[in-house]
């Protein structure tokens, strides 16, 4: 009998149950946004830092992250690259990098020599996308290279200059070759353009005796997938002759940050959620308010008070339950909307984008945060009906009659 | 009796009439106020913590160079008598304290390898009070004012060197006439920032030194300045400009000096206005629905009163100026509450290294100080108003119209 009145008290005074349940759902409906606007913040940079040139995880040979030396290459690449089939990855490069002195017509100044297949690598890194003069690296390139602005700029070298490399090969000795210069990129990161060259890595490979070695594997894999991936190179790679890392172990200034500007935000929510809350009971408050003379009626009738304390509590869920479902329907609209669209906040800005912060927000959510957000504001609702509750249960039949 | 003081008494009477209503929808009104104060102040206080932060690692909030050292970053552009620029800034209430820095880019190198660096002459003694560098340090010790060939390194450059505390580094740099010069120094110290310019490019060596070896005489390319709050930082620059004028020096703010910090700091402020609206919106409307609930609740009563003979624009003006007497309290109690609150936790600190992995280090502090700005809480209060006036037009609209028969019928 309660759960029929209740949901019969619901529809006959519709104008109040639809002020009730909306200031559920506006207020859930609020907080998927929020979380949406600062999880789509949040997931660009991540990808945008793995993007530029990082990549998702990284095998190298053990102790080479810490202390990169050509000696120490990838021990075993064509049981890795198994390793990789079996688990389908595609989405993988191979890299072979070095320090090396690039001297330009005056100068000279010293640099990271990465050699990389330009093909693959476009399926781990978009760094493609940064060449502000001149071309990126093509498959059929041989004495073709790429450096950062900062470098080209200091080196006084123009698109199609030569630049001499010069490093130290397998054994030793000195090793020169000259590489015409096809390509400037201008990323907005200090690391890349400043100190960086690009070359093939057949060239660089043959320059340094280094046929068929390469220092690094980069993989490239999704969100969801990086942990399993990780702790499944783990296992089957020997501990003692590789290592296997992730973006935010080579990085972990970004994860950092993350971390805590989500404390940040759990804070600034709880508090918006509390408002809600205060809001859902007030609502609730002035409905019970409002109908002091029918719970009167209803006592004087013969219904418990415990009765009438279930009927407006359960009314409450009722419409908890109904406001989350269209808060949620709501919420998820405006992310799916803007994760289209993107709020513009600065996109006339373009270093901001040194901090691979992408000055278009396109918003998105991430799973915990709707499932935490959801269970809020269902228990805030629930819980903002409890006191109306008791209070009606504590009526005096006579009293709440003559109440107007 | 004029219509004015009619309605605020009967406005004041009406609330008085339902102590547990007014009740609600005050506090609805002061919580929500009171919140967003709270919110604002949170986010003012971080805001300007991490620009202090970015301001304070090395840049300092204002920098005096030689004219066109900015752009050249030549030798040849140094301040020639530092101590009369000096005088000028003792006497600036502003400025809590200045260094001077010699600034060059030069090589280091040692037996393993050799790299870029920026060298960087400072008074140590000094600099512990002007920037955050002492702060950064990973091993070793802070530069002392007795020291000589004293040097501390980025960890980044200091990995590349492979130099560890106790080692020698050679330290090349260009005089102004075009000579290179070298000196010695001794590892002391390794900091790590967190930032990438500073861990792999920073070299910093006491200045006497280093205006030695590059023959500077008194001559230093910076003084940089501390001001007392982030606040004064533009006023005071605009003032340094005009008593330094005519004398062949360029004054600039941090934010000229690093305009990506500026960009990204106002990345940051918009990003933080669309969060507050939203928030600012999720309040007005439960403003607005308790409002509603409220007046929903007087049908009743406001055909009894068109029964009794009250014109529509009487009972729509009436429910207005309630609603303004709402505001008022509201506000009232929701400032006061807000006040406090931000003042109480700018004191304390929020600490988020309680949810976050403890750390600190490039912009961020864990520890969070609200500062609730004037202008945040006259913007909230105002948005308040405006949106409990707007919403309590439509009720108001509402109970104007009611059929006096039909309203009374209503229970």
């Amino acid at each position: 009998m309660i759960p029929a009145l209740a949901w019969r008290n619901v529809w006959r005074n519709l104008h109040r149950s639809l002020i009730t349940a909306a200031a559920v759902a506006l207020g859930l409906a609020a907080l998927l946004f929020l979380w949406g606007f600062n999880d789509g913040v949040h997931n660009s940079m991540i990808r945008n830092l793995q993007e530029v040139i990082v990549g998702s995880i990284h095998v190298h040979a053990r102790g080479y992250f810490h202390h990169p030396q050509l000696s120490r290459t990838v021990p075993d690449l064509p049981a890795v690259l198994r390793l990789l089939a079996r688990r389908g990855i595609s989405r993988y490069a191979l890299r072979l990098r070095t320090f090396a002195l690039a001297a330009g017509a005056e100068t000279s100044e010293g640099l990271v020599l990465l050699g990389i297949d330009p093909g693959r690598e476009a399926r781990v890194i978009r760094l493609q996308e940064k060449v502000g003069e001149g071309r990126f690296l093509e498959p059929r390139d041989r004495h073709a290279c790429v450096l950062g602005a900062g470098t080209a700029r200091s080196l006084g070298l123009h698109v199609g200059d030569e630049v001499v490399m010069l490093a130290v090969d397998r054994f030793g000795a000195l090793a020169a070759d000259k590489f015409r210069l096809v390509g400037i990129i201008d990323s907005g990161e200090m690391g890349i353009d400043r100190g960086l060259a690009l070359v093939p890595r057949r060239m660089l490979a043959s320059m340094l005796s280094m046929d068929g070695r390469v220092s690094e594997v980069v993989i490239r894999c999704r969100r969801n997938e990086l942990e399993g991936l990780n702790a499944d190179l783990r296992r089957r790679l020997d501990p003692s002759r590789y290592e296997v890392l992730r973006w935010y172990d080579m990085y972990p200034v970004m994860k950092q940050w993350v971390e805590l500007e989500n404390a940040f935000y759990y804070i600034f929510l709880s508090v918006v959620l509390f408002i809600v809350a205060a809001g859902i009971m007030n609502t609730v408050m002035m409905g019970t308010l409002e109908r002091i003379r029918e719970f009167g009626v209803m006592m004087a009738l013969g219904c418990a008070r415990w009765r009438l304390a279930a009927v407006v509590t359960l009314e409450a869920v009722i419409l908890g339950l109904f406001g989350t479902a269209l808060g949620t329907g709501i919420g998820l609209t405006l992310v799916a909307f803007f994760k289209h669209h993107g709020i513009d906040l600065a996109s006339r800005m373009t270093t901001v984008r040194r901090f691979y912060i992408d000055p278009v927000v396109h918003t998105e959510i991430n799973l915990d945060h709707l499932t935490l957000t959801l269970a809020a504001v269902m228990l805030a609702a629930v819980a903002a009906a409890l006191v109306p509750a008791i209070r009606a249960a504590r009526l005096q039949p006579v009293e709440a009659i003559r109440h107007v | 009796m004029s219509d004015l003081a009619v309605y605020i008494k009967l406005g004041w009477r009406n609330l008085g009439l339902h102590p547990l209503r007014t009740g609600l929808t005050v506090s609805a009104l002061a919580l929500g106020i009171a919140a967003l104060a709270f919110l604002a102040a949170m986010n003012d206080g971080w805001l300007q913590q991490i620009k202090t932060n970015f301001a304070l690692t090395l840049t300092g909030h204002i920098q005096i160079h030689a004219a066109g050292f900015e752009s050249s970053r030549r030798l040849a552009d140094r301040i020639r008598k530092p101590a009369a620029v000096e005088k000028v800034l003792a006497a600036e209430r502003a400025v809590a304290t200045w260094s001077r820095r010699v600034r060059v880019s030069g090589l280091a190198s040692t037996a393993a390898g050799s790299a870029g660096v920026s060298v960087l002459g400072l008074q140590p003694g000094r600099e512990r009070r002007l920037s955050r560098l002492a702060h950064f340090l990973k091993r070793g010790r802070w530069l002392k004012p007795g020291d000589e060939r004293a040097i501390v390194l980025g960890s980044g450059l200091a990995a590349r060197l492979q130099a560890d505390l106790g080692d020698k580094v050679v330290l090349m740099a260009a005089l102004d006439n075009g000579d290179i010069a070298s000196e010695v120094f001794r590892v002391r110290g390794i900091l790590h920032s967190g930032v990438l310019d500073i861990d792999d490019f920073l070299a910093a060596a006491p200045l006497a030194r280093v205006q030695r070896w590059l023959d500077l005489g008194e001559g230093v390319t910076d003084i940089v300045i501390r001001a007392r709050s982030f606040r004064d930082v533009d006023a005071l620059a605009a003032g340094l400009r005009r008593k330094l004028r005519g004398r062949g020096l360029e004054v600039l703010t941090w934010s000229e000096i690093d305009p990506m910090a500026e960009q990204w700091s106002r990345f940051a402020d918009a990003y933080a206005w669309i969060i507050l609206a939203v928030v600012i919106l999720v309040v007005l409307a439960e403003v607005l629905n308790t409002m509603l609930m409220s007046l929903h609740e007087r049908t009743r009563e406001f055909g009894l009163m068109a029964a009794l003979g009250a014109r529509p624009g009487q009972i729509f003006a009436m429910v207005v100026w309630e609603t303004l007497l709402l505001v008022a309290l509201g506000g009232l109690v929701g400032s006061f509450i807000g006040v406090w609150l931000a003042g109480y936790f700018g004191r304390v600190g929020i600490d988020l290294s309680r949810f976050a992995a403890a750390f600190s280090f490039m912009y961020m502090d864990p520890v969070v100080h609200p500062a609730l700005k004037p202008e945040s809480l006259l913007q909230i209060l105002a948005a308040a108003l405006f949106g409990s006036l707007l919403s309590s037009l439509p009720p108001a609209w509402k109970a104007a119209r009611l059929d006096p028969a039909q309203a009374m019928r209503v229970i």
